[in-house]
């Protein structure tokens, strides 16, 4: 019987080589701190630290696992090695259409004038048709699912997933904060969708499993006390829906998003808006942004494919050509206040963080003076991060504008609006905040 | 500290090895090796190593203690005493909860239910020391002198938390007098790096997958159609195999690089024939372990057939049991235990012969399939949600756009998964030695490959293992 051979000594002698090299060179890799990375430019995030000693964490196996996570985490040239695994994960499938994350759970959402939702209740009316139709930008084609995460055409959108208990919560709290600032000051309220909503055809996200959006936002609005001027702008966005409105690796709008939607509540509150035209606009990290979905997709290539560019519209009252100008005032979490510019063009910014050019970013509180105005007129906007392109819109209307940011604030709306003299006050908030169980406390807590 | 982890591979592995190459005698290897084992073990906590600790110390002293009995009675009750107190220390740890949880639920009481954590690894290194102990009992091996020694056996950083159960018997000479062979050193090496990398890039991928269709909650299961049960469960299939084989693979490799030799865990139990055939095939040392230790001292099949059945349902209770102190484990043994009692007293060995060999193949892939969606979810409800899902009792529908999406995106993954999980990349593997033996294009491609691909698959298990945030290995809870 012929003998098994195996490999010769010359070739097992190279292979322990080569293999003893690579690891060598890993561990030496691993052992150079100073090469470590802190910060994930691209993830957004401090990266894991070094965690601190006590006997409590040495005993619980705590300061062991934090070591763990701050090798791995901080592991020189982590992002050409993620980069690299992420150009092969792409290669798993057929992934000209992909989804990421988890399947949609969601309640249906309820029909309004209907006390029980109907899975099979037709579509609300449709609009009427504007005089000149405006280009549909409606994406038709399957995408690429990650997880809650829909990419196509080099686009990625944010799922949704409707809850009726927590937009019966939000609802409840809207309403009480209107019971509470009593009828001299309008209250608005405004929900923004995402991209998906407005974006993709509605037999894409449905076949997903996700929920409607844009009939969420009608039964919140169909909640409302009759008092509460809703501002619906699923329409408007959709109007628009051919034009740069939302980014395609972020999960927020545009400014340019922000203008329809100021324009609706212009419509809705009966003055007139400004048009696009007169304002100036400069461009900030062209060709460049990778926003949150870039990250949360896993780094997909197809988003890096397609990276955005940050639009900003300088408001008329401030300066636009003078970077050194400071036009509005923030106040951090901490107490800590600046003079800050409401289109940060102060300084360079990293590629993934250009969405922070707009207003101070989410601030418990920020106002601006408008100079050219002096008629006492004063707007609160409570808002989130979708909120933040919108307030250049705004301040042009008013003398003074004031917005807080209702997840980092700890003041309550009503106590707010008598200590500023404010006479309207909009409620921005991103529909999947309004219906997610995360900020049911905090809008409790704002509309005391 | 996992072995699909930076800071093990690229860290503790090198100096580990590096350790066992530079010092010159055994001993000194072994003080090394003990070092490093308590230290890995210490990871998760050092309190767990005074559990460790212990329980060697009474196996340590009730082998001497068999070993010095002039009586077989007194031979027996040590043997009782050292077994009963290690069961006992893995009763109250790994059962104590559970079986207070469900008398509280039938009788009100106790009130309270003490939360006790599982130490890693506890039921591998007990079965470990029961196995050493029952084997001095028998006379099949002689009573270890030295704690240290015993120690380093049950602390091995290889096998410890994760398996193989490797007896005593098959480690012994080794760990007096290992010396470490080129030829092995190479296996060792391919043997680590494919398991490093069929642990970081195919199983994790596959949980990834899974994770989106098999879910943790009930609402969100039961919106899952029937096809996105079923590949949920396929993809589980391939996962828990990848998994548990990977980390056998690692510890095996590792063992080899060291001079110490582990028994094969795993023998590609996805190609079986029967259930009878996949229990041969799959965790070869846990199923061993209950034939060697449970199921023959109890009789075995050298009885009548209802003993048989009896013995059979016992050794699958207690397997069952063994995976996790929860009913859907229990479930999942009884359940081998029933097809196994099915193959031998229904069909027999000319009723298996009967079926044609695809129809045995499919049929095992399809129970083992159904098995680990018992085995996934140790919530009763949940586990009620999938399988009605899995036979479209939830009212959702055959598929989703989600689903077929899923599908679409992981298509090559998949299928690479699945061939991993026979055992064709081992005959190409033969094919391309044979033809390379004559030297010549062969030749240098085997060679080329015989040095390059260890490198290569650790490097790709690299890249994954940086942004990889889901790492855990399934059988860390046993």
């Amino acid at each position: 019987m012929k003998k098994k051979r195996g490999p010769s000594r010359a070739v097992i002698g190279v292979k322990v080589i080569v293999f003893g090299s690579v690891l060598a060179a890993m561990c030496i890799l691993g052992l150079l701190v100073f090469l470590r990375p802190t910060v994930s430019v691209v993830e957004k995030r401090q990266l894991t630290a070094f965690p601190e000693f006590t006997w409590e964490g040495l005993w619980d196996g705590s300061f062991f696992s934090g070591i763990d996570a701050w090798y791995a985490d901080t592991y020189p040239m982590r992002e050409e090695l993620i980069d690299a695994q992420q150009s092969m994960e792409s290669r798993y499938g057929l992934r000209g259409t992909q989804l990421v994350g988890g399947s949609m759970t969601a309640d249906a959402v309820p029909v309004p004038g209907q006390e029980t939702a109907d899975p099979n209740a037709t579509p609300g009316p449709t609009p009427e048709p504007t005089p000149e139709p405006l280009p549909d930008g409606t994406v038709h084609t399957p995408g690429e699912f990650y997880g809650s995460i829909y990419i196509t055409e080099g686009a990625a959108y944010g799922l949704y997933g409707f809850s009726q208990s927590n937009a019966d919560a939000y609802v409840a709290a809207m309403n009480q904060v209107y019971q509470n600032i009593g009828d001299k000051v309008d209250m608005y309220v405004m929900n923004v969708p995402l991209s998906s909503a407005i974006m993709l055809d509605a037999d894409v996200w449905q076949d997903m499993g996700c929920s409607d959006e844009g009939a969420a936002i009608e039964y919140i609005n169909s909640q409302l006390d009759p008092g509460i001027h809703a501002v619906p702008i699923c329409d408007t966005l959709r109007e628009h829906n051919a034009e740069y409105v939302y980014f395609r690796t972020d999960h927020h709008w545009t400014q340019l998003g922000a203008y329809y939607a100021y324009r609706k509540f212009c419509e809705v509150k009966g003055i007139t808006p400004h048009e696009l035209d007169q304002f100036t606009m400069r461009e900030f990290g062209a060709g460049r942004y990778l926003g949150t979905y870039y990250t949360s997709a896993d780094r997909a290539p197809v988003l890096a494919m397609n990276p955005d560019t940050v639009q900003a519209w300088y408001p008329m009252c401030v300066n636009a050509n003078d970077s050194n100008d400071r036009d509005m005032h923030l106040v951090e979490s901490d107490g800590t206040e600046y003079d800050w510019r409401i289109i940060n063009d102060m300084y360079e910014m990293t590629d993934g963080a250009w969405y922070f050019v707009f207003s101070g970013t989410d601030q418990p509180f920020c106002s601006l003076h408008n100079p050219d105005l002096h008629d006492g007129s004063a707007v609160m906007l409570v808002k989130d991060s979708f909120g933040n392109p919108f307030v250049p819109w705004l301040v042009d209307h008013y003398e003074y504008t004031y917005w807080v940011d209702y997840r980092y604030t700890e003041n309550t709306v009503s106590q707010m609006v008598q200590d500023y003299g404010v006479q309207d006050v909009i409620f921005e908030t991103a529909t999947f905040n309004a219906t997610d169980n995360m900020y049911n406390d905090t809008f409790r807590r704002i509309g005391s | 500290m996992v072995f699909s982890s930076m800071l093990f591979v690229f860290l503790f592995l090198p100096a580990n090895l590096l350790s066992q190459v530079l010092l010159p005698s055994p001993k000194a290897k072994n003080i090394a090796m003990l070092i490093f084992s308590l230290a890995f073990y210490s990871w998760a906590g050092p309190r767990y190593l005074l559990l460790l600790v212990g329980m060697v110390f009474i196996c340590w002293a009730g082998a001497i203690l068999i070993q010095m009995s002039d009586t077989q009675g007194r031979r027996r009750l040590w043997l009782c005493v050292t077994v009963g107190l290690c069961l006992l220390i893995l009763g109250v740890f790994k059962y104590l909860g559970f079986i207070l949880g469900n008398v509280q639920s039938l009788f009100g009481v106790p009130k309270v239910i003490p939360q006790i954590v599982l130490p890693i690894g506890i039921s591998f290194y007990t079965f470990q020391l029961i196995s050493y102990v029952a084997d001095v009992y028998r006379g099949q091996v002689q009573a270890q002198q030295s704690y240290w020694q015993l120690l380093l056996y049950a602390s091995l950083f290889h096998q410890c938390i994760a398996g193989p159960i490797v007896r005593y018997k098959d480690v012994q000479s080794d760990l007096l007098r290992r010396r470490t062979r080129p030829e092995e050193i190479s296996a060792g090496i391919s043997r680590f790096a494919v398991g490093l990398a069929k642990k970081a890039v195919l199983a994790n991928g596959c949980a990834a997958v899974a994770d989106q269709l098999l879910l943790m909650d009930q609402t969100a299961m039961a919106a899952i159609p029937a096809m996105g049960v079923l590949l949920g469960a396929v993809v589980f299939t391939m996962q828990i195999y990848l998994d548990f084989s990977a980390y056998s693979d690692m510890a095996i490799g590792m063992g080899l690089m060291c001079g110490l030799h582990y028994r094969e865990n795993f023998d590609y139990p996805y190609m079986s024939g029967s259930i009878t055939e996949f229990w041969r095939r799959w965790h070869i040392s846990l199923s061993s372990f209950f034939r060697d230790y449970v199921y023959i001292p109890m009789g075995g099949s050298r009885c009548g057939a209802v003993r048989q059945l009896f013995n059979l349902l016992v050794v699958w209770f207690l397997t069952g049991m063994w995976h996790g102190a929860s009913w859907n484990f229990i479930l999942w043994g009884l359940y081998f235990g029933l097809l196994l009692a099915v193959e031998r007293f229904v069909l027999g060995p000319e009723g298996q012969r009967w079926l044609p060999q695809v129809l045995r193949h499919g049929g095992v892939l399809i129970l083992v399939t159904f098995s680990w969606i018992i085995f996934k979810f140790t919530d009763m409800g949940l586990l009620g949600t999938a399988v009605k899902g899995l036979f479209g009792l939830n009212h959702n529908g055959f598929t989703s756009g989600a689903v077929s999406l899923l599908f679409k995106n992981n298509l090559f993954f998949l299928i690479f998964s699945a061939i991993a999980c026979t055992p064709l990349g081992r005959w190409l593997r033969s094919g391309l030695r044979a033809m390379g033996e004559g030297g010549g294009l062969f030749g240098a491609i085997d060679a080329a490959w015989d040095v390059l691909h260890p490198a290569v698959l650790l490097i790709l298990a690299a890249m994954a293992l940086v942004g990889d945030s889901y790492n855990p290995f399934l059988y860390f809870q046993f």
